[in-house]
């Protein structure tokens, strides 16, 4: 019984003009996102290789000096590796920079002792708003298509799904069979489901033909996998808006309410609630400002800085040059962790305050949907956050191998910090760590997890809704 | 009966009934708190950012006033032009939080818009998130009421079967439909003009926002475009529902049109520009190539004029002394787009620099007029940016809810054309700072590279002020897009009009 309800919903979802409205908008969207995407990945890609090459370049030059050297002008920059899934969803990715730099020089002392300042991880912001002054557009990627277009289709193909058969009092015959009515529901939902997935696949079909047939993209097996679970949360996306419907249509008499009352609710859940409350959210502690932060950093730059002159040219302490080399040392390593520790707390304060945001944002079934959706395709906040991850454990191990190279050479005083406490040698280039950064699809699920099973309790929840509500429906 | 008081007669009850039956439905009750608590939460969120920008703007403004205080030499003048936040941003957030907000203002580097900056800074990762304001709010909610006003407008009276009741009164079939229009026009001004003060008066509260009477006379203006808008989307709902037969296809169609005109269409423009630009940007490092010649050309006809006028291969040369003098030099590099020379000539005062003077007051306006030279491949540039971006806008236009973004962008002064012309307003002020140097001979003063005989002083310094458009240059601004909207409006009412007089009833 529930096939045949299914097969009368579909046939009539088929025949309707929404359905090729439908059909065409998404076959459009999909079509722009996929010739967007192929113009703007090989680009991203390239630049990304030129990082690489520039670090890997950057390593020989110094390891062919010594390990001084190395240990003084860091690895360089480090660059983010960009998703092959990015048309899935941009993620805000523009806003998020692409490398964080390993060798922030900062000071160069001459005198008696020529020292240098030792490199730190730096964060550096990305500010396209500053250059681009072009108008604010929305990006066409699977996010937008899927969270914003798709659901309001899904409203559009179950707002009369009730109220309009209630109306035209097709329901009371139905209802005068012996037709339970949770049959009645799931064979309407079923068939709503089909009909919107009918055109939403066959988009995402040309889509992916498109960008898998071109010689720019390469889609590998993970890609594929985490293209598959993409598919299985629209799924459960679509299926939320479609219990919605369901529920709405089911508790109004008239289709028209019913559609006032969806749209409203999708404005409202789509449109309004990620937006305004990330802005609450995140303005309820500020992070210093920028002026704030270059005057930790000064300041501290200078309090060091005078506590080595003070004991560096005490006239009552009579140093020895082991002596002298170890203060100076002791001064570099100081100031580099100082300077390293004041750039990590503005990250983590900047981190937990959009953490904080987005957490209270996942009221919203779209942004949780969206938070899946980066998780899986590689891409916005979680993601780079992984990436800083990976980040400071190469710099950890950077650092260890510096030590232990400099360990390993009985000629050096192994006083980090000054060349001549240091090994001159040079280093062959294949001991040197390199950096690459990967992506990890069981990190990138444990993220997800939590917004997964958030979205199939809002889909439980609206279900359980719609099935009650269609179970009081009175004719 | 009074024969010219008949068309008011029978147009007044159709308006009324038009009326109540809108304001009695649960449509008008929902639209109306969902209007009004997306407005209130906008402007909200929006008056708390604005009044962080405007405390930083104070900061920066105050910081810079000291720092002048510290300029001892004419050659270390450097002041800057800051771009002052727009109370109507907390409307209308447009280039608000786009672009720079400080051009730094140095006499021999030609103005680039790409090399301003962005004082202070906020978390730059909550960008990642959308910002809405009231604008947005009308753009999206009111239009999607509008046409959920209007789509059943006709055709569901017909499926009601009332209309063919209606038809077979002696009511002429153009009155009707402006009755229509009219009536619905009058259910949605009150969600448009309650939403809109409720934001004003949540916006006026903040002791940040002080409005003057030309914001008010923009925020006016602002209501009756939004009015404009409002109309055409009622429209186009009016229309298709004489289109269409039922109800139900005309409120799926108009929902598809709603959102096609609404998201899609100025983002597949925007971005169809963006990735294939009609007009080509040449490389930077070409611009930079130009830019480089013509500093080359300076140097050229620096180095020649001061050989032969004095016999001396550089300025610095100029400086005789007796005994020991160190002259310390630093030069830009040569990919900069500045040509700059900072002399530091230690002891100072057993050297003769009257020479030296004399050749700084020829070599430093030639200098200024070179960067102002330089500064044309720029703003070529610029302008090739500024044509695509024109161009995505135009495209964008064709929709009446960019159209009705734009215009009220160019009223609140806060589109892409007031940004240009706080660079326009930078440059010119640069040209004041140079003027009032050349005033005061500051080129050839001692002060120019040393204090000490008298520091430089820069009591009566320009201050940069930056100004807005007048109201009445905002409007002639809006113009276009205003009478796009009101062209929509008359398309489609006529559409509407001729397709209803055709209207088949069988």
């Amino acid at each position: 019984m529930i096939w045949h309800i299914t097969k009368r919903e579909l046939y009539d979802n088929l025949n309707s003009l929404r359905f090729a409205l439908a059909t065409v908008l998404l076959l459009g969207l999909m079509l722009t996102n996929a010739i967007l995407h192929l113009r703007e990945h090989p680009k991203r890609v390239q630049t990304y290789h030129n990082g690489v090459t520039r670090h890997q370049n950057r390593l020989a030059n110094y390891a062919e000096d010594s390990l001084y050297k190395l240990a003084e002008q860091g690895p360089g920059w480090l660059y983010k590796k960009p998703s092959d899934l990015r048309f899935c969803a941009e993620g805000g990715e523009p806003f998020l920079p692409n490398n964080v730099e390993g060798g922030f020089g900062r000071w160069g002392k001459g005198g008696e002792q020529r020292l240098e300042s030792f490199w730190i991880l730096a964060y550096h912001s990305a500010t396209p708003d500053l250059h681009n002054v072009r108008p604010n557009v929305t990006k066409v990627d699977w996010g937008f298509i899927i969270g914003y277009v798709l659901s309001l289709i899904a409203l559009l193909f179950t707002f009369d799904s009730i109220s309009h058969e209630r109306e035209q009092g097709t329901l009371r015959l139905m209802f005068a069979n012996s037709v339970p009515r949770h049959t009645v529901l799931i064979g309407k939902f079923l068939g709503a489901l089909i009909s919107i997935n009918i055109p939403f696949t066959l988009a995402v079909l040309v889509n992916l033909l498109f960008i898998s047939t071109s010689n720019d993209v390469h889609l590998g097996g993970e890609a594929w996998r985490r293209l598959c679970l993409i598919f299985f949360i629209t799924l459960l996306y679509t299926c939320l808006f479609l219990a919605l419907g369901l529920l709405v249509s089911a508790r109004v008499q008239r289709s028209a309410v019913s559609l006032v009352i969806l749209l409203l609710a999708w404005v409202t859940l789509v449109v309004f609630m990620p937006s305004t409350l990330v802005s609450i959210a995140g303005r309820s502690t500020p992070p210093k400002s920028a002026i704030g932060f270059s005057e930790r950093s000064a300041d501290l730059a200078e309090e060091l800085e005078n506590e080595y002159y003070a004991l560096r040219y005490d006239p009552d302490k009579n140093l020895t040059q082991i002596q002298v080399l170890q203060g100076a040392g002791e001064y570099v390593t100081k100031d580099a962790a100082g300077q390293e520790r004041l750039h990590a707390e503005r990250l983590k304060q900047r981190i937990s305050q959009v953490r904080r945001a987005r957490v209270i944002t996942q009221i919203s079934p779209v942004t949780t949907f969206q938070h899946l959706l980066e998780s899986f395709a590689g891409t916005g906040f979680e993601r780079h956050l992984q990436f800083l991850e990976n980040v400071k454990s190469y710099a950890q191990q950077y650092r260890v191998f510096i030590v232990d190279t400099d360990q390993a050479d009985p000629e050096s005083l192994h006083i980090s910090g000054v060349r001549e406490g240091m090994s001159q040698k040079p280093i062959p280039l294949e001991a040197i760590p390199k950096f690459e950064d990967t992506l990890s699809f069981s990190k990138d699920f444990n993220t997800a997890a939590v917004d997964l099973m958030l979205l199939s309790l809002f889909v439980i929840i609206l279900l359980s809704g719609a099935y009650l509500a269609f179970v009081r429906v009175e004719i | 009966m009074n024969v010219r008081n008949e068309p008011m007669t029978t147009l007044w009850p159709i308006i009324q009934r038009e009326f109540v039956s809108n304001v009695l439905t649960s449509r008008f009750m929902i639209g109306f708190i969902v209007c009004l608590m997306s407005t209130a939460a906008a402007v909200f969120v929006q008056v708390a950012d604005y009044e962080k920008r405007l405390a930083a703007y104070h900061v920066v403004l105050r910081e810079h006033q000291e720092e002048t205080r510290t300029w001892d030499l004419y050659s270390q003048i450097n002041p800057k032009a800051h771009r002052k936040p727009n109370p109507l941003g907390i409307f209308n957030v447009g280039m608000e939080k786009s672009g720079a907000d400080m051009v730094s203002i140095e006499l021999a580097t030609p103005i680039w818009e790409k090399e301003a900056q962005k004082q202070g800074s906020d978390n730059p990762f909550l960008s990642i998130f959308l910002s809405v304001d009231v604008i947005f709010v009308f753009k999206i909610v009111l239009s999607a009421l509008a046409i959920l006003f209007a789509y059943n407008t006709i055709s569901g009276e017909r499926e009601d079967g009332t209309l063919k009741l209606v038809l077979s009164n002696p009511i002429p079939r153009d009155r009707l439909v402006l009755g229509k229009y009219l009536g619905g026009m009058l259910s949605l001004f009150p969600i448009v003009v309650m939403s809109f003060t409720v934001g004003m008066v949540i916006a006026s509260a903040s002791p940040a926002t002080d409005f003057n009477v030309g914001d008010l006379l923009r925020l006016a203006m602002v209501l009756v475009v939004s009015l404009l808008y409002v109309s055409t989307c009622y429209l186009l709902g009016l229309l298709l529902s004489v289109w269409t037969k039922e109800a139900a296809t005309t409120l799926i169609l108009s929902m598809f049109i709603w959102g096609i005109l609404t998201i899609v269409h100025s983002n597949i423009a925007t971005f169809a520009v963006a990735k294939f630009p009609p007009y080509k940007l040449q490389p930077e490092k070409a611009t930079r190539q130009q830019v480089k010649k013509i500093w080359d050309d300076f140097k050229a006809e620096r180095d020649t004029y001061i050989f032969k006028k004095w016999g001396y291969i550089h300025p610095a040369s100029a400086i005789s002394h007796e005994g020991q003098i160190m002259l310390r030099i630093e030069m830009s590099s040569p990919w900069d787009l500045e040509f700059e020379e900072f002399y530091t000539i230690k002891p100072i005062h057993n050297a003769d620099v009257s020479k030296f003077q004399e050749v700084l007051g020829y070599q430093e306006p030639l200098r200024i007029d070179y960067a102002n030279r330089a500064e044309e491949p720029l703003k070529q540039r610029e302008e090739i940016g500024k044509r695509n971006g024109q161009l995505a806008r135009d495209i964008s236009r064709i929709s009446f809810a960019d159209a009705y973004r734009f215009a009220v962008g160019a009223i609140t002064s806060t589109d892409r054309k007031s940004y240009n012309d706080f660079i326009r307003q930078a440059r010119s002020y640069k040209r004041q700072i140079v003027n009032y140097l050349t005033g005061k001979k500051a080129f050839s003063a001692r002060a120019w590279f040393s204090s000490d005989k008298g520091k430089a002083e820069f009591v009566d310094l320009p201050v940069f002020q930056h100004r807005y458009n007048s109201v009445s240059e905002s409007l002639s601004r809006a113009l276009g897009d205003v009478f796009i909207l009101l062209a929509w409006n008359v398309i489609l009412f006529m559409g509407t009009y001729l397709s209803f007089l055709r209207y088949d009833m069988s």
